[in-house]
């Protein structure tokens, strides 16, 4: 079987296949990361889409074609990011009225309901920390390279959630 | 196992492996390919605009200074015969991938 690496390359050069052998092989795990960051499990395969359309755009960029997935999930979030900004704008732009908007059904099973909703009451930094290390078990580090962030603001991230869910749960 | 680790749990158990949807690839795949057609068209157009530029500005230097065969080649129906062989190469070009622009750019939105 084919490295990441190899794939890569085959990607880059043109060979058929290849890209959709990369997306076959990490689809899994670039979804699941998305709907860890978007409740909406419609949102969060739009998300996964447009993460493997910008690693199809930017593979030549790719310094690192053996880790592209850590590459992909980076992407992930970065396209999280900002349609979350995007909505953020188009909420303040079209008025308040749509907070009140009831939100957009949760598809995991009922009594995951209230789990997905408390995570995602923690910031899109704080869930992707946290899904990265703690779901994926990925270390602080690769994390920290993976979101582009320093160490020391991943581990202050994962610290701050569980204390917000702690919190949100009640515990002391 | 403290209350935030069985929500986590729940969290993950919840998220992950999601159900692959056969069409998951394709819709990829068809992103990939509105995208590398609106980058084509781009090209061409920025390509038939150069062109076209080069030709106007050049045009009346070279008729001016040169000889039968520039004068030939700048004389008006020669450079509005390029541009429209130009613009109909886009044109057969766009013709030739109206399914994937019709999904992508048409009515107005390029997402579908």
């Amino acid at each position: 079987m084919l490295t990441d690496g190899e794939l890569v390359q085959a990607a880059r050069r043109g060979q058929k296949g290849a890209f959709t052998a990369l997306m076959t092989r990490h689809q899994s795990a670039a979804r699941s990361f998305a709907r860890r960051l978007s409740a909406d499990p419609g949102e969060a395969d739009d998300i996964a889409q447009d993460a493997f359309v910008f690693a199809w755009s930017n593979l030549h960029r790719l310094r690192a074609p053996e880790r592209f997935k850590s590459w992909l999930l980076g992407a992930v979030l970065n396209t999280a990011r900002s349609r979350m900004r995007s909505r953020a704008r188009r909420r303040a732009r079209d008025g308040a009225w749509l907070d009140a908007a009831p939100q957009a059904a949760q598809a995991p099973g009922e009594a995951a309901v209230t789990a997905v909703q408390l995570f995602q009451a923690l910031s899109l930094d704080q869930r992707a920390a946290l899904a990265l290390c703690h779901g994926e078990g990925w270390s602080h580090a690769e994390a920290a390279e993976m979101l582009g962030q320093p160490l020391g603001t991943v581990k202050s991230n994962i610290r701050r959630a569980k204390e917000k869910l702690r919190t949100l749960l009640g515990e002391p | 196992m403290t209350k935030v680790d069985d929500v986590l749990s729940e969290v993950w158990a919840a998220t992950s492996d999601p159900p692959a949807p056969l069409a998951f690839n394709a819709a990829v795949l068809e992103r990939i390919a509105r995208r590398r057609a609106l980058r084509d068209i781009a090209f061409a157009a920025m390509l038939a605009f150069a062109v076209w530029a080069v030709a106007m500005a050049l045009g009346p230097v070279l008729a001016a200074e040169a000889g039968l065969l520039n004068a030939i080649l700048t004389t008006p129906a020669v450079l509005y015969s390029l541009q429209i062989v130009i613009a109909g190469l886009a044109v057969v070009y766009a013709v030739r991938n109206m399914p994937v622009l019709r999904r992508s750019v048409w009515p107005l939105g390029l997402r579908r």
